[in-house]
């Protein structure tokens, strides 16, 4: 599997008026070409602030302190904002969670796009105007003339989405980041956006970050998937491999969290504890407050990662121990 | 099913809300400045009989052979067309002036927020609509215009200078509260309280009222520095205070045939009304920072 | 299931439009003639999406919002015409825990406070009486001593909606809607709650209407399902048997649309459902979901399909299912 993108070591804190938050604290990942990549976590995991620094769209008050984000070859952290400009949206695009604040509601639809595709392809403004037309039309939304002609308060929160692909596939890009794509969708629409990006990877053969909290989706999108908790990268696996053996504490005891019809009757895994304050984030191993196979090592020290297998890396002791069938 | 982490234990806080608020206001260095000014303001106010170095002077007492002396070290601001030290009347003005600012307030307040709660609270009633048919009778009295009517009226006087004010200011709090009391009435927590059981009277001043505070307070922080203002630009243009009285805007007034030759009497007054009005308009910029949004969105972003 | 606790029965909520300034345009059909009944200590889960009405239905059923039509019942009696007095006093009896749990509780009340206004709000108790009876509810719900001081914006969503069950709790209710309950919260403190709530149910005999979009969550705590769309109640089915029989086409769809944490599930290549959810102002004539159903046929265009007992406990609104 060639590799498009791969985060080394990312440590990013943000200076608030709190203190410190130390978000990401030695975060590493690669995304192969034409895969679909599944970052998972919670709230304060750090999932979305890892895109954000992916593409280089952190607040004024992030500070990267380590790590290396190389895309084709390239650091990206060192790139100036100019080159990152030409990145955005042409090599590297971004599907935000809410359409409705994504989409600038002053401007027409037909204005935001064709901007967006002048911006990257040297092509005439009569031209533009046509893809636009076409772009809409392969991302499912009827009557795209009208459409064009539309402000985005006019549709509703499917056909924004839907919209916001279209901006984002505009110039082919290598890579897609999609974080929380739909989560603030209805049920129904979600599973169309879903098709719709799967449809979208299959006809431009892009790699795509889906970062979500919602296992389901991870399921059915992802080739490779890796959990995040609180700042750290518990585990990386592919999809079947971390569904049928899960490695790290946290993924074990997520997993049977989850509430599904056929689980009735029966008590749910309940994680004690709550999401660490990453202000003043436990010593060592993140996890260890609410491990319960928590060694001594793992109050000082970060966990290393480790290899298991062909294409199972875990950050945890227990596993390097040799000590992988507990509880 | 246990607990979360805890860290220290917490004992009964019956004002935690303003330890918070104190908290996030030291910090701001601009309002702790402010905040100190309005403190000297506040106990010159107090002691100005005690501390001031010419006591007799204050109450009118004129002294011949001492008229419009330059400032020096025995009078710090220099004397008055009566000879009296200009230092002690501005000292005194300050107990003049922040009592106008307050009463005006105070009384804006006691009119306008009980209208505006009750307005809001039952928007879309005729009482709402009465109050705020009457509210905007009242809004469209220009202040001055109201003084010179009063003034005509009742006489010249401090007093019926602040009464002037405070009925064209009240609206402007009914205002304030009401938009705050009919967005609030909409909100989760009011609409909890209701499924609960609680009564009407007890949401108004349990949710409705202390949740509408934090612009309220902020407003009326910087308004006593706008009353002061007026209640001074009302006693220079003569509706006012009344001579001898020490207070700034006569002061300024008196002082304004004099600017040329004897221009201490009336730049300090002067500057004394710019500082103080200054100190409480940050004082309530601080203030604004301090509530609400700022807690708010610091606490989302972690 | 036992006893009928709550029933609705032909519930109706229709909020005026208006367009111009004092012209009612229009209704909102927010809830246009639902059946519904919750039994005593068990939950009945209603699922839809946004829009179909459900968070209106929940807080219609406890008379949070005054129905424009239809009757309700709660343990027997009719409360639809009870005047605003008696109806205070049955507060005690019914409550409400809403989504966002940081909205619910006044941002300016320390944790103590919002838990005794349920209390003060039908007691005189003394202050430390009301200290005794917050503490020990806090504890009920898995929180400490040292949160009773503490504010909403101190907390976490988990531990704050864990605050707003404890004040929904007081003086021991017998019904309880949840509205979207675990809806904002994490996955792991969704677990948690969930499985409070369960135990809630067993200690204190409580009934839960329990509101969500989340299938799997509902299909998982509820005894019972009903399904809305615009409006109206499609399919009602005994919990397990969703999964089994959906007879709705609506049904169907939604059970296919969810992504599910499980791999290997046998998944027919998913229904595309075309269209988007009507607007509730105007909804379509006769059965509301025709114009987006594969199955529709003439007459669902017209005659608008009626909740019937398709099998044993199993109830559909559907010309072609029935």
């Amino acid at each position: 599997m060639k590799t498009l993108l791969s985060v080394k070591n990312l440590v990013l804190h943000f200076d608030t008026y709190y203190g410190t938050v130390k978000a990401l604290e030695g975060v590493s990942f690669d995304v192969g070409k034409e895969e679909v990549f599944g970052l998972v976590g919670e709230t304060g995991c750090g999932k979305t602030v890892t895109s954000l620094a992916v593409i280089k769209l952190l607040p004024e008050n992030a500070m990267i302190l380590d790590g290396k984000v190389i895309f084709k070859g390239e650091n990206l952290l060192d790139k100036s904002e100019k080159e990152m400009q030409n990145i955005r949206g042409k090599e590297i695009s971004m599907i935000f969670q809410d359409p409705s604040t994504s989409l600038n509601p002053i401007f027409k639809i037909k204005d935001q796009l064709v901007r967006v595709i002048l911006t990257h392809q040297k092509i005439g403004k009569k031209e533009a105007y046509r893809k636009g037309v076409n772009l809409l039309k392969s991302v499912g939304l009827p009557d795209p003339e009208r459409l064009m002609n539309s402000y985005p308060f006019e549709l509703s929160g499917g056909m924004q989405q839907r919209v916001m692909i279209a901006i984002a596939i505009s110039s082919n890009p290598d890579l897609l980041i999609a974080d929380e794509p739909t989560s603030n969708l209805d049920v129904t629409i979600q599973a169309q956006i879903l098709e719709l990006i799967k449809k979208c990877r299959e006809e431009t053969r892009a790699s795509v970050l889906f970062i979500t909290h919602d296992f389901g989706i991870v399921t059915e999108m992802c080739d490779r998937v890796g959990v995040m908790y609180a700042g750290n990268m518990a585990e990386i696996a592919p999809l079947r491999e971390l569904l049928t053996n899960p490695l790290h504490p946290y993924t074990k005891a997520l997993l049977p969290s989850i509430p599904t019809p056929s689980k009735r009757g029966k008590k749910l895994h309940v994680i004690n504890g709550m999401v660490p304050d990453l202000l003043e984030p436990p010593t060592g191993c993140r996890f260890h407050p609410r491990c319960p196979h928590t060694m001594d090592i793992c109050r000082t020290k970060s966990p290393p990662v480790i290899k298991v297998g062909r294409d199972h890396l875990v950050s945890c002791y227990l596993v390097e121990s040799g000590d992988t069938k507990f509880g | 099913m246990t607990s979360e982490e805890s860290s220290k234990p917490v004992k009964r806080r019956r004002f935690g809300e303003l330890e918070i608020i104190a908290h996030v206001l030291r910090s701001d260095l601009l309002s702790m400045f402010a905040l100190a000014i309005i403190l000297i303001i506040i106990f010159t106010a107090i002691f100005a009989p005690f501390i001031a170095p010419y006591k007799s002077d204050i109450w009118g007492t004129p002294r011949p052979g001492y008229k419009f002396l330059p400032p020096s070290l025995s009078h710090l601001f220099g004397t008055d067309y009566l000879g009296r030290d200009v230092f002690s009347l501005v000292l005194m003005g300050a107990r003049i002036s922040l009592m106008a600012g307050l009463v005006v307030v105070t009384l804006s307040l006691l009119i306008g927020c009980p209208l505006g709660v009750i307005a809001g609270y039952f928007r879309g009633t005729a009482l709402d609509e009465t109050i705020m048919r009457i509210t905007d009778m009242f809004l469209a009295l220009p202040p001055l215009l109201l003084a010179i009517a009063i003034a005509a009226t009742l006489g010249y006087s401090l007093t019926n200078a602040m009464i002037a004010i405070a009925i064209s200011w009240w609206p402007w709090y009914t205002r304030l509260m009401r938009a705050q009391a009919a967005s609030l009435r909409e909100r989760p927590f009011v609409e909890a309280a209701r499924g609960l059981g609680v009564g009407e009277l007890p949401i108004v001043f349990r949710h409705i009222l202390p949740n509408s505070l934090a612009p309220i307070i902020v407003q009326a922080t910087m308004d006593v520095g706008s009353a002061i203002l007026l209640t001074s630009a009302l006693s220079f243009l003569g509706l006012g205070a009344q001579p001898p009285t020490p207070e700034w805007g006569l002061m300024v007034n008196l002082g304004r045939t004099y600017i040329r030759n004897y221009w201490w009497y009336a730049t300090f007054p002067g500057l004394a009304i710019f500082v103080t009005v200054m100190a409480f308009n940050l004082l309530g910029d601080g203030l604004r920072k301090a509530l609400d949004p700022r807690l708010r969105i610091i606490r989302r972003l972690l | 299931m036992g006893k009928t606790l709550v029933e609705a029965q032909n519930l109706k909520k229709y909020f005026p439009f208006r367009k111009w300034l004092f012209r009612t345009v229009g209704y909102v059909k927010a809830v246009d003639g639902v059946d519904i009944d919750v039994g005593v200590k068990s939950t009945h889960g209603l699922i839809g999406e946004s829009g179909c009405g459900k968070t209106t239905l929940g807080k219609t059923i406890i008379r949070l919002i005054e129905p424009t039509d239809g009757k309700i019942f709660f343990d027997g009696a009719e409360i639809t015409g009870l005047g605003k007095k008696e109806l205070r006093k049955l507060r005690k009896h019914m409550r409400i825990v809403f989504q966002d749990p940081f909205s619910s509780l006044d941002p300016r009340m320390c944790v103590r406070d919002q838990v005794a206004e349920g209390i003060k709000a039908f007691t005189r108790a003394s202050r430390e009486e009301i200290d005794e009876e917050a503490l020990k509810l806090l504890k009920l719900v898995g929180l400490k001593e040292e949160h009773l001081w503490r504010y909403p914006h101190e907390l976490s969503g988990g531990q704050n909606q864990r605050v707003a069950i404890a004040r929904a709790i007081t003086l021991n209710p017998k019904f309880l809607v949840l509205d979207e309950p675990t809806s904002a919260l994490d996955v792991s403190v969704q677990a948690q709650i969930l499985e409070l709530l369960k135990d809630l149910q067993d200690r204190f005999n409580l009934s839960y209407l329990f509101i969500s979009h989340d299938l799997s969550v509902v299909g998982y705590i509820s005894d019972e399902i009903s399904i809305m769309y615009v409006g109206n109640i499609v399919e009602r089915v005994e919990a397990p048997k969703m999964w089994e029989n959906a007879l709705h086409p609506y049904t169907q769809f939604l059970l296919s649309a969810i992504p599910v944490p499980e791999l290997d599930v046998k998944k027919e290549k998913r229904m595309m459902l075309k269209g988007e959810v009507p607007s509730p102002v105007n909804p379509p004539s006769g059965c509301r979901f025709h114009p987006r159903c594969p199955h529709a046929m003439d007459v669902c265009k017209t005659k608008k399909p009626e909740l019937v007992e398709a099998e044993h406990k199993h109830f559909v609104a559907c010309h072609k299912a029935v």
